[in-house]
């Protein structure tokens, strides 16, 4: 249980790769079953996103039809176009809420990525009186709900002059619990030896830390990455609460909008088409760095 | 001497953590704390109530509702989730199962999307008479799906709640047990088959067995996570109907920021925080044990 994430996939390499001749039908059985259990799961979950992307292409009036059509009779690209471009709530675009969650999911990824590190390698590598406590009640308190804290959050961010600012959707995650969690237990791999040898040959521990703990944390670093920047795009209770001029819009905060109040638009293509291009960006982000961010799940659960 | 220098060191790697946990968690939590003993309103100076809230809140009906609306998603969401979960994990970890990159991707595919943008499409599945479902029913032939009143009936939108959290959540437990059922060396398998166990037993002497830690954690977890949900319920129902579906974090929500309750607001906050820490901790605890050993 002491060895890391950071071992290679390879152990879990396939233990064997036929099956055992005896007992041949029946486990052909059990695996045609086990097909069919994958089979049905994915659709369940694919199917929704894939009536979403199809839907974003078809006629206002055809996205409803009976029975569903999978295929759009006719194609309508311009969706995507009005969806970005076309001014509603009081002038701002869709493409405007999707800079601002841009800007808000890149910082809080970056910033989140450097304090981590820092932070994880504090918790690793160093022992002081009261570590273990200190590590535990961090990552128990970021694996209670959100809404549980938000009012009390909201409380401090007002105070400190930071609501409606792209700011206050950043600054209060770019720690977590969770990402130090994660860091700290991609850098105890690191052999302690190579710090040891560093202090011996009279290196600061600043430079220590830079120049050996850094350069080995490249794993630690991509699934910090991952994991905070799907947390922040996907925010929608905490600029729901903090927002209040369209300006400061997120992406999410804008879409819910679209059924709602003054901005009521049943164009339902429309919708999709803007749910399409929401969930572009954190899909792409999961599809390349899928293994970092399965490893940091791995990680999360004490799982190696 | 070193070890002095290494101390200073290592409060400076984890000053930032300090920080925060100073500002953003016990500033805010003793700030609620302090405002859960007031009777403070939105745009009054608030003057100490003592436990007036609390009491108050105990025989309030809503919050009441409240409660009941949370705990019958979160037993509809974890009973169904955690063993679809369990199910495709045990059938992700066979070794015989083809491209399975492209499988576990797809399970997972729900969780890294945005709530909002699969709320949407959870909405005009559950419309009535001309929603998603219904013209899914008619397909089939089955009419009576197309005047299910999914959202705005009181006995069917937990329901509906539940689904739309279900489609969303399940692959992160499915990855979770996953990885736990693949942290079994395979040669405590490999021995079992020798023994003559057959897969039944293998899975229920062995596999469950050992791990029990992690499935306690992700009962927690599911637990913590589906009573926090706001997303679901605020864009679905919206509490409806007549109240039907608002649950905790709706009620805080709507108390707070809508009708500017705002002490009393905080001292439910204070109620749901104490439920959430028992069980965070129990979490927490259990990934501690499974660290030290």
């Amino acid at each position: 249980m002491t060895s890391l994430a950071t071992r290679p996939p390879s152990t879990a390499a396939p233990r064997r790769a036929k099956p055992r001749r005896s007992g041949r039908t029946g486990s052909n059985l059990g695996l045609t079953a086990k097909y069919l259990v994958l089979l049905a799961f994915t659709a369940f979950s694919l199917v929704p996103l894939a009536w979403m992307v199809s839907s974003a292409f078809k006629a206002p009036q055809d996205v409803l039809e009976v029975p569903v059509r999978w295929i759009p009779k006719q194609w309508h690209p311009e969706n995507f176009v009005k969806a970005l471009m076309e001014p509603r709530f009081t002038g701002h675009t869709f493409l405007e809420f999707l800079i601002n969650s841009t800007i808000v999911a890149t910082v809080t990824a970056l910033a989140s990525v450097v304090l981590s590190i820092m932070v994880g390698y504090g918790f690793a590598k160093f022992r002081f009186r009261g570590r273990e406590a200190f590590m535990w009640t961090l990552l128990g308190s970021t694996l209670l709900p959100f809404s549980s804290v938000v009012i009390p959050l909201y409380l401090v961010i007002d105070s400190l002059a930071l609501t409606d600012t792209l700011a206050g959707l950043i600054i209060p995650f770019v720690i977590t619990g969770q990402a130090v969690f994660v860091a700290r237990q991609f850098i105890r791999a690191i052999p302690t030896a190579y710090i040891e040898a560093a202090r011996i040959d009279g290196a600061s521990e600043w430079v220590i830390f830079r120049r050996i703990i850094v350069p080995l944390t490249g794993p630690a670093v991509t699934t910090v990455a991952v994991m905070s920047f799907l947390f922040s795009w996907n925010q929608f209770l905490w600029p729901l609460v903090i927002t209040s001029s369209q300006e400061g819009f997120t992406a999410p905060l804008g879409l819910s909008m679209l059924g709602m109040g003054s901005t009521f638009n049943t164009d339902y293509s429309v919708w999709m088409a803007a749910s399409t291009i929401a969930i572009i960006p954190p899909l792409v982000f999961f599809l390349i760095l899928e293994r970092p961010y399965l490893r940091g799940l791995e990680a999360m659960a004490g799982i190696k | 001497m070193l070890r002095n220098r290494e101390l200073r060191a290592a409060l400076i790697f984890i000053s930032p953590a300090i920080l925060f946990f100073l500002v953003f968690w016990a500033a805010p939590v003793l700030l609620a704390l302090y405002y859960s003993f007031t009777d403070w309103q939105v745009g009054q100076t608030e003057t100490w109530a003592g436990l007036a809230n609390y009491t108050k809140l105990l025989s309030d009906p809503q919050f009441h509702t409240a409660v009941l609306a949370s705990m019958s998603i979160v037993l509809i969401v974890m009973a169904v989730s955690l063993v679809l979960a369990l199910g495709v994990a045990i059938v992700l970890a066979d070794p015989r199962i083809q491209a399975g990159r492209l499988w576990r991707v797809s399970v997972i595919v729900p969780v890294v999307t945005d709530w909002v943008a699969t709320g949407l499409v959870f909405q005009l599945f559950f419309l009535p008479n001309q929603g998603v479902l219904a013209s899914f029913g008619q397909s089939l032939g089955i009419d009576a799906l197309n005047s299910v009143r999914w959202t705005t009936d009181a006995g069917l939108a937990p329901w509906a709640i539940a689904i739309f959290v279900i489609w969303k959540q399940t692959g992160l437990y499915a990855i979770f047990f996953l990885a736990g059922l693949k942290g079994i060396p395979g040669d405590i398998i490999e021995a079992s088959k020798v023994d003559g166990a057959n897969a039944w037993q293998t899975f229920w002497r062995i596999r469950w067995p050992m791990m029990t830690p992690l499935t306690v954690f992700v009962v927690v977890l599911s637990f913590v996570t589906t009573l926090g949900l706001f997303e679901p319920v605020y864009l679905l129902t919206g509490g409806g109907p007549a109240g039907a579906t608002r649950t905790l974090p709706l009620f805080l929500f709507e108390n707070f920021f809508t009708f500017g309750n705002s002490g009393y607001a905080s001292a439910a906050g204070i109620y749901f925080l104490l439920l959430s820490l028992m069980f965070t901790f129990t979490a927490s605890r259990i990934l501690k044990d499974r660290d030290e050993s």
